[in-house]
């Protein structure tokens, strides 16, 4: 078993299988090794629009019209196996509780499942991602003296820790791509781009769905069960090409899909802080590496508001970082030497000799006269002015929003498919929260004798307001029990289809202030789990 | 609440050393000689908090921003009502209390984008105040 390049299947071709999933990054590659055993026998196809490079010509496919506030369409996803994790970041965080709650100050909030119903789930994510068992534990990044984190009044902000994958175990499409060709079940379709769901007449369930490679060659993939994982966007565009039979596009009997498109709000900065005391460690809140069973983990922590504040508050979630201390130090810390060294050392610390010592060793010789200078460079500077600040750097929830939105526009790509319009929106709410939420941790700093913030957010409306986007997509097909409230059921099936899933950010029906991978990758295990029973 | 005034962050930091860190720190010690000095609750506090103060100066700055933002509050007898002098509290541990309740219930003023406890304004005011008498 293993990949089959779609550009060699004969034209009007039809391949069969038991679950067909679409889509080959975040998703469906954590689904596909959910569903690699213990599915009695089932044949898994992944359908995958790329091949395993990047390839202009079908990453053009993905281009469409923005509309309203200015979005990165283009680099915001990549199509080709693996997905967009052939360069994300890695950084990855459990939503919290509360974001998971119907929230009376925000409209449309709630998920109809709790976080605790996904812990298990996301304990199988870290495992997925190579990640440490006590990866968001405090303690097992600290060491007591330098790395620590602040004392801050508990009720009043917390400290939490912010881990990303080892830069080796990112790229979740080379990563995966031993394992699948050793699976007994699981195939995957590169080059084969998905154009449409063939369904029943009326549309109760799908048969098939339409493929297309670049070259024209067309053909079909039947199977019992179909998954979409083709990322937040494109998502709700292929439900919306399904329109021969259920003209408004399959599972959009209530107008939902593409409605609520959403993305995490970064700020930088909301305010700079002004230590009182410029001994403070700050190592914990900067980019830090630490030893690990599979390799190395990266982590930083960052601050967020208390459910209670949040509740008693009315807010929206968010989640500050400390940005740049100052440009010599990022310049020195981003340095391989130093990264080297400080790997080396840590592992050292904790008893152990790192596999790769030599690596770092030849790494901090090689740029020993970088990191020499840069030493006394930052030391000096540090000397010359020894009370600096740091920026805070805010990543904020926005509140569910029906007319931010992913529609279908009358460009069309090489395949002759309708191009998306992207119509993203915020609300009044959203720049009143992270505003509010920044006074309140000023005020936590302040008591704590941190120091003082100088807000850099002028009071007033939306039209100042200015957060870069985080690239996450998120909403597109929301997930609710109720089928005029949301696209997809509690278990991620598309209301009124009974063989059709999705897996994918797009199914948030609220966002949390944390990237959101780490919460695909546990929907999409929990998702393996309840397929299971559906194919027994 | 905005001011055109540029609050410079030497002074901020001044104050904030002055303050401890952590604000007014409980149980200031306040020599004998200032109480003697000192003719009424208002001057005797501005007194003890100027004590405690590294940079005098960059408080009563602050003060004077304070008050041109809050003309209403330019006079000692309104800002000792404000502080709760009236009611005895001339113990900077009492006053403390009240910035960290200022600091918790959000009862903030900014100047230049910085936030600062209304207490700790007020005594900032009071300290410009019993300079330029
Ligand atoms: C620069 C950047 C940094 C990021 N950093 C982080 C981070 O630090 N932490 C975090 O949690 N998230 C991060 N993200 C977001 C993260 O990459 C996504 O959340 C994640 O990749 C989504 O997984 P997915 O499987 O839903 O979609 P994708 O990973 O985008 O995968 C979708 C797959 O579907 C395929 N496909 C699309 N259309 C079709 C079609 N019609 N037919 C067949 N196949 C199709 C695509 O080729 C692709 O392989 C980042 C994103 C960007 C852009």
């Amino acid at each position: 078993m293993g990949f089959i390049d779609a550009r060699e299947l004969p034209d009007g071709h039809t391949v069969e299988t038991d679950v067909c999933i679409v889509g080959a990054g975040a998703a469906g590659l954590a689904l596909a090794s959910a569903l690699s055993s213990g599915t009695g026998g089932a044949r898994v196809l992944l359908v995958e629009s790329g091949g395993f490079e990047h390839d202009d010509h079908t990453q053009y496919l993905h281009q469409g019209q923005v509309v309203g506030r200015e979005y990165p369409l283009g680099i915001s996803r990549l199509r080709y196996f693996g997905g967009t994790t052939n360069h994300w970041g890695g950084n990855v965080r459990p939503l919290d509780a509360i974001d998971m709650e119907p929230r009376p100050w925000v409209p449309h909030s709630g998920w109809p499942i709790t976080r605790a119903e996904l812990d298990p789930y996301y304990e199988r994510a870290l495992a997925f991602l190579g990640l440490p068992d006590d990866a968001f534990e405090l303690e097992a990044w600290t060491d007591g003296k330098a790395c620590r984190p602040w004392e801050l009044e508990a009720e009043l902000a917390e400290t939490e820790i912010f881990p990303a994958v080892a830069p080796e175990l990112r790229q979740l499409g080379a990563v995966r791509r031993a394992s699948i060709e050793e699976s007994a079940n699981v195939d995957v379709l590169l080059h084969a781009n998905v154009l449409e769901f063939e369904t029943d007449d009326p549309p109760r369930a799908v048969r098939a769905v339409r493929v297309a490679t670049l070259q024209d060659e067309r053909f079909r993939v039947q199977a019992r069960l179909f998954v979409l994982a083709t990322g937040g966007i494109e998502n709700a565009r292929l439900l919306l090409l399904s329109s021969s039979v259920a003209s408004a596009g399959l599972g959009n009997d209530h107008d939902l899909v593409g409605r609520y498109f959403a993305d995490h709000l970064v700020i930088p900065p909301v305010g700079d802080l002004w230590l009182s005391d410029p001994e403070l460690p700050l190592d914990l809140y900067l980019e830090r590496a630490r030893a690990n069973a599979t390799g190395r983990a990266m982590g930083r922590a960052i601050f967020r508001l208390p459910d209670g504040v949040q509740r008693e508050q009315r807010l929206q979630n968010c989640g500050v970082q400390l940005g740049p201390t100052m440009p010599l130090d990022v310049a020195i810390r981003r340095g391989k030497a130093f990264r080297s060294l400080d790997y080396a050392w840590r592992a050292v610390q904790e008893g152990d000799l790192p596999d790769d010592f030599h690596y770092h060793v030849a790494n901090v010789i090689a740029d020993v006269d970088e990191l020499v200078a840069g030493g006394y460079r930052l030391a000096s500077y540090r000397a010359a002015y020894p009370t600096w600040h740091v920026d805070l750097i805010a990543v904020a929830e926005p509140a569910p929003n029906p007319e931010s939105r992913v529609r279908l526009g009358d460009e069309r790509d090489p395949l002759g498919q309708r191009r998306i319009v992207l119509d993203w929106r915020l609300s009044p709410s959203d720049q009143d929260s992270v505003r509010r939420s920044t006074d309140l941790l000023a005020a936590a700093f302040a008591l704590a004798g941190i120091g003082r913030v100088r807000v850099q957010m002028p009071e007033g409306g939306l039209d100042w307001f200015r957060p870069s986007p985080h690239m996450h997509h998120l909403g597109t097909t929301r997930m609710a029990d109720d089928p005029k409230s949301g696209v997809v059921d509690r278990n991620c099936r598309v209301h009124g289809i009974e063989n059709l899933w999705i897996a994918g950010s797009s199914v948030f029906p609220t966002y949390g202030h944390v990237n959101p991978t780490f919460t695909i990758l546990a929907l999409a295990f929990r998702l393996g789990d309840h397929l299971r029973g559906v194919l027994a | 609440m905005t001011t055109p005034f540029a609050v410079r962050r030497r002074d901020v930091l001044r104050l904030l050393a002055a303050l401890g860190g952590a604000g007014f720190g409980a149980g200031a010690g306040v020599g004998a000689g200032a109480q003697a000095e000192a003719a009424s609750r208002e001057t005797l506090v501005a007194a003890r908090v100027r004590l405690r103060l590294v940079s005098p100066e960059s408080a009563s700055l602050l003060g004077a921003a304070y008050l041109r933002d809050r003309p209403d509050e330019d006079s000692p007898a309104h800002l000792a009502v404000a502080l709760g002098l009236d009611a005895g509290a001339t113990d900077i541990a009492a006053i403390a209390a009240r910035h960290r309740d200022d600091l918790r219930s959000g009862r903030v003023h900014r100047l230049d984008g910085f936030g600062f406890s209304r207490t700790e304004l007020r005594l900032c005011a009071l300290l410009y105040l019993t300079d330029r008498a």
